[in-house]
């Protein structure tokens, strides 16, 4: 499944799928934070804005490597997760969805004002990136999402069935009893958090190494809103949730296109209406076999 | 220089306290912070504007309608967005609050589009000195009616029916409904009460800036002022604003205005790690 990019014919329908795979993984980082742990983030497109910059830095100023521009990316918004966590994660849960809606503003900011290294409003170029010493072609970036497309999928599906995915349960249940059973809370709040903000920061250095083009527009507040409603409309805590999300809310404004000023109501109206009246998502209903598809072919 | 600086975020300190308040009045009484508060605000700016420019009402007519209108919406939210999900988790409750201020947001955007409109002036912008500290009429006026807005908040609050129910429902939910409160109705109050201070903060806020669908960010500011004051104590949104707004322009004069909002941001995490109740707030502590 994740090789069909390589089966279409037009370099559009290949870039929306690879599009498809690097929504999957930022929101398969969302669902890993919020779904399995509970903690909400309205402002992960923060972290996404930290991948791409230092990918498009990396390639730009030090090596034109891609391994290497993605793991600065990811290293960088682990980081960033890590600092914002700390302070925020021994409160009362609200309290992260407070400081990651500002982070993800933050962020944004930064991109848009730190125009010596950002290119500001108007935004970066990012030099065609190499793999292994060769000019990294399309064909070759789009396996290469393709395998951490599925390699976050595996990272997922592990920890969601080992004891730390049930840690990461018992404290979405209840904080409370989680700790009185010996869950060290604090600990593996901070666990998934980081996880999740380096999934999102690979899925921003693939974004920025894919498109060859950075600007703050990509990275704002409802971009954030989007991958979360990714997780809601797919399945919030079952791997193939947000995996499902990503494909539809990433074809619906494709096929929209036309229609473009209504994309943000839509978006609303979709996250509105799942939970409201589907709050286990779509994965409820067709999810079981996709898990169990992912489960056998691990990366 | 520090005194000029004092007087000139007394206007934006203002409407951030009155954006802060509606936070935390919703979350007192229904515990769900409200993401759509800044959305509200922008409503009433807009409606304001339509009332005021388009439809030739008065001023104080206008005001007075938009805050009215935007108490319906604001109930409405509570009706869509909060009660069908009432028992659901807190996030869900949240993520429903983002949607719908998505909602606004666009359907704002597809009315009126994204034109960038500006609220004709009631009061002059020309500086008045006093004392050597130059203010304007038009800051002035905004400081007045937000005054007047918080004892009218205080009046309802502590002398009405409706603000004890809300006080009780804030306290302990099942105690208020054993003494005969409807929470659900007070809930309702509660939100249309918070929009309504939303379109205050919209429509004062409005000759300062320009009026896009997106001002709403603004109600970010009301947001971090919340938390900086607590987010449980009603004084503390208040004090949180007028705090918010001086830090805001002591960056902005002396650091960079560039990275205004992102240096406060970082004082924001701070303030958390050192006092994560805040200035006036008390610990959330959950009970078994």
């Amino acid at each position: 499944m994740t090789l069909c990019p390589l089966l279409l014919g037009s370099d559009y329908l290949r870039f929306v799928a690879v599009l498809i795979l690097i929504n999957a993984i930022a929101a398969t980082g969302v669902n890993l934070s919020m779904g399995y742990c509970g903690l909400v983030s309205v402002g992960h497109a923060g972290f996404l804005v930290i991948g791409a910059y230092v990918a498009a830095f990396f390639v730009n100023h030090i090596s034109t490597s891609a391994v290497l521009a993605i793991a600065g990316g990811a290293v960088a918004a682990g980081a960033a997760g890590i600092v914002i966590g700390l302070p925020t994660l021994r409160l009362n849960p609200l309290y992260i969805a407070m400081v990651t809606f500002g982070f993800g503003q933050a962020a944004n900011l930064v991109a848009v004002n730190w125009i010596e290294v950002t290119g500001g409003p108007n935004g970066l170029a990012v030099n065609p990136p190499t793999i292994l010493g060769f000019e990294a072609s399309n064909t070759t970036l789009y396996l290469a999402t393709a395998a951490l497309f599925l390699a976050s999928s595996w990272v997922a599906s592990c920890s969601g069935q080992s004891r730390l995915g049930r840690a990461f349960l018992a404290i979405k249940e209840s904080e409370i009893a989680a700790r009185s059973m010996g869950i060290a809370v604090e600990r593996y709040k901070m666990i998934a958090f980081a996880i999740s903000s380096i999934m999102v920061g690979i899925a921003g250095g693939l974004y920025a190494l894919v498109s060859g083009y950075v600007n703050p527009d990509a990275f704002v507040f409802q971009v954030s809103v989007l991958l979360v409603t990714m997780c809601v409309a797919g399945g919030l805590g079952r791997l193939s949730g947000p995996i499902i999300g990503a494909a539809i809310l990433t074809i619906l404004p494709e096929l929209l296109r036309p229609f473009a000023e209504y994309k943000e109501l839509l978006s609303g109206i979709i996250l509105l209406g799942f939970l409201v009246l589907m709050p286990r998502g779509l994965a409820s209903l067709v999810g079981g076999w996709i898990d169990a598809l992912i489960k056998q072919r691990p990366a | 220089m520090i005194g000029q600086i004092a007087v000139n975020s007394l206007a934006l300190g203002s409407i951030y306290a009155l954006t802060a308040l509606g936070f935390v009045i919703i979350f007192r009484a229904s515990d769900v912070v409200n993401f759509a508060q800044g959305e509200m605000m922008m409503l009433g700016a807009m409606v304001g504007l339509l009332l005021y420019r388009d439809v030739h009402l008065s001023y104080a007519v206008a005001f007075v309608l938009s805050i009215v209108l935007c108490m319906v919406g604001g109930a409405l939210v509570e009706r869509i967005a909060f009660r069908p999900l009432m028992n659901a988790p807190h996030f869900t409750i949240l993520l429903s609050t983002v949607a719908i201020g998505q909602i606004i947001r666009s359907g704002v955007r597809i009315l009126f589009g994204q034109e960038v409109s500006s609220f004709p002036g009631v009061w002059s912008a020309e500086p008045i000195s006093f004392m050597g500290l130059r203010t304007t009429a038009l800051n002035l006026g905004i400081v007045a009616l937000t005054i007047m807005t918080l004892l009218v908040f205080i009046l309802v609050f502590s002398w009405t029916r409706i603000g004890w129910a809300m006080k009780a429902t804030a306290q302990n939910k099942r105690g208020a409904a054993i003494v005969g409160i409807s929470v659900s109705r007070t809930n309702s109050q509660v939100w249309a009460m918070a929009g309504g201070l939303a379109a205050v903060a919209g429509i004062l806020l409005a000759p300062l800036i320009i009026i896009t669908p997106d001002m709403g960010v603004i109600g970010n500011k009301g947001f971090i002022a919340a938390i900086l004051g607590g987010f449980t104590s009603l004084p503390g949104a208040v004090l949180g604003g007028f705090v918010l707004a001086l830090a805001e322009n002591l960056i902005g004069v002396y650091l960079s205005s560039a990275f205004k909002d992102v240096i406060v941001f970082v004082l924001l995490i701070l303030v958390l790690l050192v006092r994560p109740a805040g200035l006036l707030g008390r610990q959330i502590v959950k009970r078994v």
